[in-house]
């Protein structure tokens, strides 16, 4: 308990020194920064419904759910091939276990430690401007995150019923279809669902690899600073996020009822998605002219073997990675990376803490300090419609956004990451406030709390273990993401990553690749301890 | 549900395998192969160039008799990219892209430009209430470059800052932003955004004179010296003359050279009235400034 | 003559760590017997019936499984021919449908392609129709598993040892989770159906009476041993009672 004070303690520290030391004095808005915000902020009043651009907006939706689909279906397939040994239900002897579990997970932990969008730029280098690169870098990063999560839900299915199969003669692949997959199932498929959603959200960005799509549009629109037509394209795409959401959030909870009437929303949910997966497949095959052959051809292989050669280095004569100075580079702007995520997750959990009580249903509804109030409701949708449009659009897009408004440097990528993070945990733990147990909340309602004392005493020390969880978790996900702001000019790695690219420096990359990864298994490590310390 | 999920997993293979095998048919392989494409780095933006590349690819098709396509790319260095893997034929290229792509095709060839790319200008614009006129004066302003891959947008200008004492990296307020365009370059001007920026002086007498930009906020108040600029670069022989057939580098040399008021129409999308010769030698000195800033290596 | 011999142990001794589970037991099952086993918590009953079923692995002493060594077994395949096994109802997959966990008892024949498309369309569903007839729960041929009731639960378990058709079936307290009306009917249905297959049928019983009432040979375990092996009939009160007493562990 004391421990876990001390450890809040520090890590605010870490985040008002970090917040502290981004260059205040000068003012941070270009000079033409708020007026462009105000243009922006009242083009949000009147977004452009004009029949032709609804008509792309449709179009561009679709193309941006197809690619996810697409994406995700493939995912699928790695998690399945990989998260199956990495579980090591199919292995016995202890070596066997023992090497399904260091080299599954290690090519798994691999595949999620690097960002999509960054293996669609490598993708893009090796076999060119491909709809595949796209689906290519969402299978990877998807099936890395996928494949651990089945992994471990197949490790922790009930073994009685194995056992049974195993004793009934089935073999180890038998006893997988029948008794793992099965068991594991209703899970596997509500956590996919979920990331189908985060599919969605990247697939959008991948406009920066030339992919069609809302991404796409708003990209071409803020460049021509059209911003109610930027403002029609997010709303799109909120709404087809939360509409994910909410379905996933539905197939959860009928997949959890026993009740028969389940079977058919879960089986009309299955033939939708499957429907999706399919005409997702047939629209980039045919619509797009994208066979999947055609990528694995003699050429693509020399561009592809020429690209690693480039990227190890291979007959240059002083490869970034062996030169102290480039090092010296990568290490300062990987320091900068860690400084923009950690005022990221900062502000974001600032945000979350300001407004999660607000938006806990059970706050709305009186339960939680046992005071109603009129403006509960009112404040409780706000909140909880805040954090729609927060997380549903993507960091990329927020930065796209907010590079306009502020200067290049540390700030504006950190919003960008801040303003979808915040979102994303407020969601998250409004749940956990709705979940909390309120029977501590009644006796110190029955001793005479006040609201505010029920809030302070009662409800804050109960949920800020779990609360602290998630941000730390959260974290780990931004440091993988702060990569990505960079691209747009938001500084740190991906910064320097996207100019390497662009002038062909490929042991450069390397080296920032190098670097990138470093930092998320640092950050990972830390954050893993720190959780421990708070359970 | 079991069963379901199975369905969809033999549905999805089933579809991604007769993907796989319809795309086996030479004859589509072959229509494939026997398009001629053309790119542009996207200097400006999406539209424009869609109208431009693709009266352009019209003109080609009819001179030459082959196909012509235009292809729109999404960056500088993508376009470089797909020039080099033989994806694009040719390509409209500005003076860095083409020494980029000389250094990953050897064989590329720059074979026609226009009279304006010989004596090539970057102007540089601030908002007009500044008491800006010389580059000097820029420091301790925010600034925007166009694209990173461009030469009059950021290799240029950033050669000439630097030849005018200025450190890009230390001496604005804040670190110089890339636009993307030469398009975006001036908008970010003229909505106050950056206080100055520098950009292609022929998309800028484009702006002007279609009022795209409105003089009376944003003015330019220098001038670079000439350089060499665009030219149209055609890949080497191995994805030229053996795809089209043998003298199809020349032909196309010849559709363009040969472009006179007949094509008026599409020689002003490009603001000029004809195409000379180009050769490779013209870009030695662009080369040089690229090595000295550390864009090539 | 040594053909009749299902299950031959020999000097069977089994520990886990301090604990003695079985010590120097030998025992000799003909084919078609029907035995329970009982004796106090510990006596080493699922210790026993676990070697039987070849799940663990005696420490020390021999044993063959209709008169051959289980080395000449190489597969869980070919032994599932030979033995089948019943627990508690917590064996089957509660998300699949009864039919599935039916022919789960078919796997051993089954490749891996006909398992996966069984999956989708049932295979040898007449077989497994039959069985489920057996047991009387025809109208529960696609019900989700885990909407059964404890009962029908091991019902379907005993459809599913139909299917596999063992020559022996081991029970490890089939009833233990039911209420008495529910544990009679299944131990009524076992044995009626080991009997009709012609199976050798070992069952392990917490009860007494059950033991006597359906079975007929009865094999009492104390500390790791054979504490007596008796027919149903000639089961004594006393001894019974000093089987169950705290008192006289050596």
């Amino acid at each position: 308990m004391k421990k876990r004070n001390y450890l809040t303690l520090f890590l605010t520290l870490i985040f008002l020194m970090s917040f502290a030391s981004v260059g205040w004095s000068k003012n941070l808005f270009h000079s033409g920064g708020s007026s462009t915000m105000l243009q922006i902020l009242k083009s949000l009043l009147n977004p452009n419904l004009s029949p032709e651009l609804l008509k792309l907006a449709f179009e561009s939706s679709w193309i941006t759910v197809a690619y996810a689909a697409a994406g995700i279906s493939l995912a699928l397939i790695i998690a399945f091939v990989l998260g199956i040994p990495a579980s090591g239900v199919l292995t016995e002897s202890t070596f066997g276990k023992w090497m399904s579990f260091t080299v599954f997970r290690g090519i798994l932990g691999f595949m999620r430690s690097i960002h999509e969008l960054v293996w669609a730029w490598l993708f893009v280098a090796a076999i060119g401007l491909s709809p595949y690169a796209a689906i290519f870098a969402l299978a990877i990063a998807y099936g890395g995150a996928l494949g651990k999560i089945f992994a471990e839900l197949l490790q922790t299915v009930p073994q009685e019923p194995i056992k049974a199969l195993r004793s009934a003669g089935a073999s180890k692949l038998q006893i997988l279809i029948y008794g793992y997959l099965p068991q594991a199932l209703s899970n596997m498929v509500s956590y996919s669902m979920y990331r189908f959603e985060c599919a969605i959200r990247s697939s959008a960005i991948m406009s920066f690899v030339g992919l069609g799509g809302l991404g796409y549009q708003i990209q071409l629109s803020l460049t021509e600073l059209r911003y109610n037509e930027v403002w029609t394209f997010l709303f799109f795409l909120i709404v087809i996020v939360s509409a994910v959401d909410l379905w996933s959030s539905l197939l959860r909870k009928k997949m959890a009822e026993a009740a028969a009437s389940r079977l058919s929303f879960v089986k009309l949910s299955t033939v939708a998605l499957a429907a999706i997966a399919a005409a997702s497949w047939m629209f980039i095959y045919i619509a797009e002219a994208a066979s999947l052959l055609d990528i694995f051809n003699a050429k693509n292989l020399e561009h592809t073997k020429d690209f690693l050669s480039g990227l190890l280095g291979i007959g240059q004569a002083e490869p970034a990675f062996f030169s102290l100075e480039s090092w010296k580079n990568a290490i300062r702007l990987a320091a900068e990376t860690l400084h923009i995520s950690i005022i990221a997750i900062g502000l974001s959990a600032a945000g979350m803490l300001l407004t999660v009580i607000p938006a806990a249903r059970n706050a709305a509804e009186g339960t939680l300090t046992l005071k109603r109030k009129w403006y509960n409701w009112p404040l409780y949708l706000f909140t909880s419609g805040l954090y729609i449009i927060s997380r549903s659009v993507p960091e990329l897009v927020w930065a796209m956004i907010i590079v306009y408004i502020l200067k290049p440097g540390i700030l504006p990528g950190a919003i960008a990451l801040a303003l979808h993070n915040f979102g994303i945990l407020g969601k998250l733990c409004a749940e956990v406030v709705e979940d909390l147990d309120l029977r501590p909340v009644r006796n110190l309602a029955s001793s005479g709390a006040s609201s505010g004392q029920i809030l302070v005493y009662g409800v804050i020390p109960a949920v800020m273990p779990k609360l602290l969880s998630y941000i730390l978790y959260r974290w780990e996900v931004i440091i993988r993401t702060t990569i990505v702001v960079g691209f747009v000019g938001a500084g740190g790695l991906g910064q320097q990553f996207k100019l390497s690219m662009s002038w062909f420096h490929y042991t450069d990359v390397t080296l920032i690749l190098i670097c990138y990864l470093l930092l998320v298994a640092l950050v990972d490590l830390f954050s893993e301890g720190c959780r421990r310390i708070i359970q | 549900m079991k069963k379901l999920i199975a369905l969809i997993l033999t549905a999805i293979m089933l579809i991604s395998l007769s993907g796989c095998s319809a795309d086996n048919q030479p004859a589509a392989d072959k229509a494939e192969k026997s398009v001629f494409k053309i790119g542009a780095i996207p200097d400006q933006n999406a539209a424009d160039l869609n109208r431009n590349f693709g009266a352009m690819a019209e003109y080609l098709s009819k001179a030459t008799g082959l196909q012509v396509e235009f292809v729109p790319s999404v960056d500088y260095a993508a376009l470089v990219t797909a020039f080099e893997r033989g994806d694009i034929h040719m390509a409209w290229f500005g003076g860095l892209t083409h020494v980029q792509a000389r250094s990953l095709v050897p064989e590329a060839e720059a074979i026609a430009q226009r009279p304006r790319d010989e004596q090539f200008h970057s102007v540089f614009i601030v908002q007009k209430e500044l008491n800006v006129d010389k580059l000097e004066d820029l420091k301790g302003l925010s600034f925007t470059f166009g694209s990173e891959s461009s030469t009059s947008g950021h290799l240029m200008p950033r050669y000439f800052l630097m030849e005018a004492g200025l450190d890009p990296a230390k001496d604005f307020e804040g670190a110089p932003n890339f636009s993307g365009s030469h398009d975006n370059t001036y908008n970010l001007v003229q909505a106050g955004t950056f206080k100055a920026g520098a950009l292609n002086e022929a998309v800028w007498e484009k702006a002007v004179a279609e009022k795209k930009v409105d003089l009376n906020k944003v003015k330019v108040f220098y001038t670079t010296p000439a350089y060499y600029d665009y030219n149209w670069t055609i890949n080497s022989n191995e994805y030229v003359d053996k795809v089209f057939g043998e003298g199809t580098r020349q032909n196309v040399k010849e559709a363009l050279l040969s472009m006179d008021n007949d094509q008026a129409d599409i020689l002003a999308l490009f603001q000029t009235d004809k195409f000379i010769e180009a050769n490779n030698e013209n870009y030695q000195a662009i080369e040089t400034v690229a090595k000295k800033i550390g864009i090539i290596k | 003559m040594s053909s009749k011999q299902m299950f031959a142990l020999n000097n069977i001794s089994k520990s886990y760590g301090e604990m003695k589970a079985l010590s120097s037991l030998s025992l000799i099952v003909e084919k078609g017997e029907m035995i329970a086993i009982i004796g106090p918590s510990g006596a080493g009953k699922t210790t026993l019936l676990n070697i039987l079923a070849n799940i663990i692995k005696p420490d020390a002493g021999e044993m063959t499984v209709d008169s051959k060594p289980l080395t000449c077994y190489k597969t869980p395949k070919l032994f599932a021919h030979k033995v089948g096994i019943i627990r508690q109802q917590f064996d089957l997959i509660g998300q699949l449908p009864v039919i599935q966990n039916v022919l789960a008892g078919r796997l051993k024949d089954w490749g891996l392609l006909k398992s996966l498309i069984s999956l989708i369309l049932p295979q040898d569903k007449v077989q497994a129709v039959k069985a489920l007839e057996r047991v009387g729960l025809s109208d529960k041929v696609y019900e989700r598993t885990a909407n059964l009731s404890g009962g029908e639960q091991q019902r379907v378990a005993l459809a599913r040892l139909l299917v596999q058709k063992p020559e022996a079936v081991l029970a490890d307290e089939p009833v233990a989770s039911l209420d008495p009306a529910r544990a009679e009917d299944v131990l009524f249905m076992l044995t009626k159906l080991a009997k009709e297959e012609n199976q050798t049928l070992i069952a392990c019983l917490h009860s007494v009476e059950y033991a006597r009432k359906y079975f007929k040979r009865i094999i009492a375990l104390k500390a790791g041993q054979v504490y007596f092996d008796l027919p149903a009939e000639e089961l004594k009160d006393e001894l019974l009672a000093s089987l169950y007493s705290l008192g006289d562990e050596s």
